[in-house]
């Protein structure tokens, strides 16, 4: 039984049809999710976990096979140099002698081993290797995420400009590996969050983040595609949005709320519904400042670089039109029963935090799948048995040509290096 | 579209349909001297390509991959590019150009008739691995065009018995040549495939946070590349041949062509847009 189960998972014909089942179920999972509404979860499932897992160990195995024939048959072709030859398949009548023949190949890059009749030829002898780097390199791959998946965490916190938030207790883990155990616990703040325009268009998105563990203090400057790493976690930015410092007093001039606003954002809209003390509420859209040029300035009240909002004002159980009015930036306004004050406004920013222990090993698969295929496909070994009579002047050249992909050309570019018109090095 | 650049894509466009039909008379005719007017015609051609893309780059002051139209103006160069290397060192490749230089010429077209307006690159797309993931998609579908085209020659000249084909079949090399040759410019695609995939899953930690998040064209371009993946273990380890060999290779050109192009045009619910700041994966 055990036997068994070795056997088919050594067998290529396993890892093939494990490819091929793997590729139904994805493309299945494309036709199928729009029914259900959600694709995502049905690559979370153990079952397609566990095909990839038996994928890793069939090539795994697969690999080591081959890398045991490969070794034994490289030690005995060292030992047997020169082969007694194959029976000879081709035969071509050449004005080269056998010493100018034999020059050519060693220029082609053989490695020539003679004695006896036959002369042997051979040319990166070490291809197959690339095979087992390949398969190996995405043995590596699969497993540095299967270690990101049990070792590691993502999750996402949110921190307005200007404020620090405790790591971990702050934040909402979204995943989490059954063995992942956090770091120490540190602080991590936004200095500063821009947002550069260009055109009207964002151009890009950072942040300066501090991380502070006692007296250590680390600052990183991080934006769309440059990560902050602390740690052994990465910061990414996520999203952002605005806060607006609101200062809102009523018709006695008792202050309500005088507090910076996270808004919200709502299909493209910056917009988000608040509640004062007495019951009643209000919503806000904020209109973001016009880049410096003028341009991209949709919203009628922001003006160059200087930021709007819109308010409205409902009370608890009343319908009908609110209050409602805009606010510029460092500027105040009468409305409703409501004075509003936006003295300034404040980004905030949404941050992926994420622990990927794997990451190594999938940057050193990722190497080895390429650096392995194309060890495998551009240096193909390469084996030629020759002979020559020389009769009258001319070389009867007797030969076989295989490689281990390919022998067709390879007979081919044979051909051509023989012929002493075209084959000309 | 700046002057200069329309100047040089009809330029360009045009050379590639002369030297299609050039070549496609060399097929039908024999004739040598339509071949070696194909092949200039294919490399005036590509150096305007070449122009198209230069000039657009600087106008937009990014490597143009940024709309439909751009990115099949560089497909189009490197499908050239590659038949033309290709072209080089297998003199027969020509023919198979009938196939590379149309299609060159059919995408140059679409993407002309989609919209030609340069749009800015957002955040997401301001990577170094733009150029690698990118360059290297394209340039493994301009190698497995190159493939597919050699194993459409295969198919034709299969329909002959050995000796029976008439007159212009003759310029083709033997089956095997064809079919080697065409499982080597798949192999050739299949490592930039492989480049591309393990780039863009590096692009997508450091951009979403997650080396895979199932979005529809990573999902298909996986696809592709597992398809091809069996395709070279069915050829090299099980020793598939011939026919159903080459069948299975122009099939797995749908499927590359559906990463490509398809799946983001009916599928707008894709990250690869990378219209947004940056796309939670949830």
């Amino acid at each position: 039984m055990k036997n068994r189960v070795i056997k088919l998972l050594v067998s290529s014909r396993t890892a093939l049809g494990l490819m091929s089942a793997i590729l139904v179920y994805i493309l299945a999972v494309v036709y199928l999710s729009p029914l259900t509404g959600d694709g995502q979860s049905w690559f979370g499932g153990w079952w397609f976990a566990a095909a990839l897992v038996g994928l890793g160990l069939s090539i795994v195995l697969c690999t080591l096979r081959r890398a045991v024939r490969l070794y034994r048959a490289s030690s005995e072709e060292s030992q047997q140099k020169n082969p007694q030859g194959p029976p000879a398949v081709n035969e071509i009548l050449t004005g080269l002698n056998p010493g100018e023949i034999e020059d050519r190949l060693r220029r082609k890059g053989f490695r020539l081993y003679s004695g006896g009749e036959w002369v042997y030829g051979v040319k990166h002898p070490y291809s197959s290797w690339g095979s087992v780097l390949f398969h190996l390199g995405l043995v590596a791959i699969l497993a540095g995420f299967g270690i990101s998946a049990m070792f590691g965490m993502r999750g996402e916190v949110m921190i307005p400009e200007g404020v620090a938030v405790r790591f971990p207790g702050e934040l909402n883990i979204i995943a989490q590996g059954p063995f992942y155990s956090d770091t120490g616990p540190y602080l991590a703040g936004l200095r500063e969050f821009t947002v550069s325009k260009v055109n009207g268009e964002i151009n890009q998105v950072r942040g300066i983040l501090d991380f502070m563990a006692g007296d250590f203090r680390y600052q990183y400057q991080t934006e769309i595609n440059n990560p902050a790493r602390y740690s052994g976690y990465y910061w990414r930015i996520k999203d952002y949005g605005y806060s607006a410092h609101l200062v809102i007093r009523d018709k006695s001039g008792n202050t309500v709320i005088a507090d910076y606003a996270n808004i919200g954002k709502a299909n493209g809209r910056h917009h988000d519904e608040f509640l004062l003390p007495d019951g009643s509420g209000f919503t806000i859209d904020f209109l973001e400042p016009a880049s410096a040029d003028g341009s991209g300035n949709n919203n009628p009240g922001a003006g160059k670089g200087r930021a709007a909002i819109r308010i409205s004002f409902t009370k608890a159980g009343e319908t009908g039109v609110p209050a409602q009015g805009t606010v510029a930036e460092a500027a105040a306004a009468n409305i409703g029963d409501y004075q509003v004050g936006f003295p300034d406004y404040r980004y905030w920013g949404i941050f992926d935090v994420s622990r990927d222990p794997g990451e190594p090993l999938v940057y050193l698969g990722g190497l080895m799948g390429i650096g392995g295929l194309a060890w495998r496909a551009f240096f193909i070994r390469k084996r030629i048995w020759i002979r020559f009579a020389v009769e009258n002047g001319a070389t009867l050249v007797s030969w076989t040509a295989r490689a281990d992909y390919f022998s067709s050309l390879f007979g081919n570019e044979v051909r051509e290096l023989l012929d002493d018109e075209r084959g000309k090095v | 579209m700046s002057q200069p650049e329309m100047y040089f894509f009809w330029i360009t466009v045009s050379c590639y349909i002369i030297a299609a039909f050039s070549y496609l008379y060399r097929f039908y005719s024999g004739s040598a001297r339509a071949d070696a007017v194909g092949t200039r015609l294919a490399v005036a051609g590509g150096i305007a390509n070449f122009l198209v893309i230069a000039i657009r780059t600087l106008s937009t002051g990014h490597l143009p991959v940024r709309t439909l139209y751009e990115l099949n103006i560089v497909v189009a160069f490197l499908a050239v590019l590659v038949f033309l290397l290709a072209r080089r060192r297998f003199s027969w490749v020509s023919l198979p150009g009938i196939i590379s230089v149309s299609f060159a010429f059919l995408v140059m077209g679409w993407g002309y008739a989609d919209s030609t307006e340069a749009l800015p690159l957002t955040p997401a797309y301001r990577s170094r691995w733009l150029a690698v993931h990118v360059l290297f998609a394209l340039t493994s579908t301009a190698c497995y065009v190159l493939g597919a085209a050699a194993g459409i020659f295969f198919l034709l000249k299969d329909r002959f018995a050995p000796g029976a084909e008439p007159e212009r079949y003759r310029m083709l090399p033997e089956k095997e040549i064809l079919e080697e040759s065409g499982v080597r410019f798949i192999l050739l695609g299949f490592i930039a495939g492989t480049i591309m995939i393990i780039s863009g899953s590096i692009w997508a930690k450091l951009l979403w946070g997650k080396y895979w998040g199932w979005d529809p064209v990573e999902t298909w371009s996986l696809v592709s590349w597992l398809i091809y993946g069996i395709f070279l273990h069915l050829r090299f380890t099980h020793g598939w041949r011939g026919r159903k060999l080459v069948w299975l290779g122009l099939g797995c050109l749908v499927t590359n062509i559906i990463s490509f192009w398809a799946v983001g045009l009916v599928t707008p619910d894709t990250y690869h847009t990378l219209d947004q700041i940056t796309r939670p994966i949830e």
